[in-house]
């Protein structure tokens, strides 16, 4: 139990607050513990280093196909910067590539914030497939 | 940091064997003096183009390129099928 969660129960058995003030004080101290254990895992966490992308065959005969690509993350990020000077017809010529793959992507909406969020959420991404290969997608 | 060392291993099924260790800083200081010598005609270039709005780009390759050469330390890349295995590493 923390310092001033034993203050606050021992100003309510001691009458100086009462037990509606009493509520409120600890749910307001539990809310600020919340918030700061938040902020610390945010500055604690590791920002990956590279994006890993590993398929392996399903069958362990060594038969079938493997890869194993490790791509920096600053790679990434110098690719959208090189992305970025292109000119706007030729970014739409890559757009319409892009969707003719399946892939709708706006090139011109990443900026480099937009892509700092994309690279922190990839921390937390993991892709497992399993058909005849095996295929994970990670961050390390 | 630019990369300085490449590693290339080829494994082909009837036995032939490819192994390189191909030194990029040797690569950077032979392409420096090209760098120099085009640089002035690249403003130029792209001064003559900058109406058009390609000059911003010819001047922005340049840096952002040089960036992604940068960037490529640490790129692996390897695969195998049941006939080749190909490995790439640069550092």
């Amino acid at each position: 139990m923390s310092e001033e969660r034993r203050k606050i129960l021992g100003m309510l058995s001691e009458g100086k607050i009462s037990v509606e003030e009493a509520e409120k004080l600890l749910s307001a101290l539990s809310e600020s513990a919340g918030t700061s254990e938040q902020t610390e895992n945010r500055e604690g966490k590791i920002k990956p280093k590279y994006l890993r992308v590993v398929v392996e065959p399903k069958s362990q005969q060594g038969k079938g196909e493997k890869v194993n690509i490790r791509v920096p993350m600053k790679l990434l990020r110098a690719g959208i910067k090189l992305a970025s000077v292109v000119p706007v017809d030729v970014q739409g010529k890559v757009e319409n590539a892009l969707k003719e793959k399946g892939l709708n992507i706006d090139l011109s909406q990443i900026t480099k914030d937009n892509l700092e969020e994309i690279i922190e959420s990839l921390s937390d991404l993991t892709v497992d497939v399993e058909g005849e290969e095996k295929v994970r997608i990670y961050c390390e | 940091m630019i990369p300085t060392l490449m590693r290339l291993r080829i494994v082909e099924k009837s036995g032939k064997k490819l192994r390189l260790f191909i030194p990029l800083f040797l690569v950077w200081i032979l392409l420096l003096p090209f760098v120099l010598v085009f640089t002035p005609f690249i403003l130029i270039v792209a001064l003559i183009l900058w109406p058009s709005g390609y000059g911003r780009t010819i001047l922005g390759v340049g840096p952002a390129l040089f960036r992604v050469i940068c960037s490529l330390s640490g790129l692996i890349v390897q695969a195998k099928d049941e006939e080749n295995i190909v490995f790439i590493s640069i550092t």
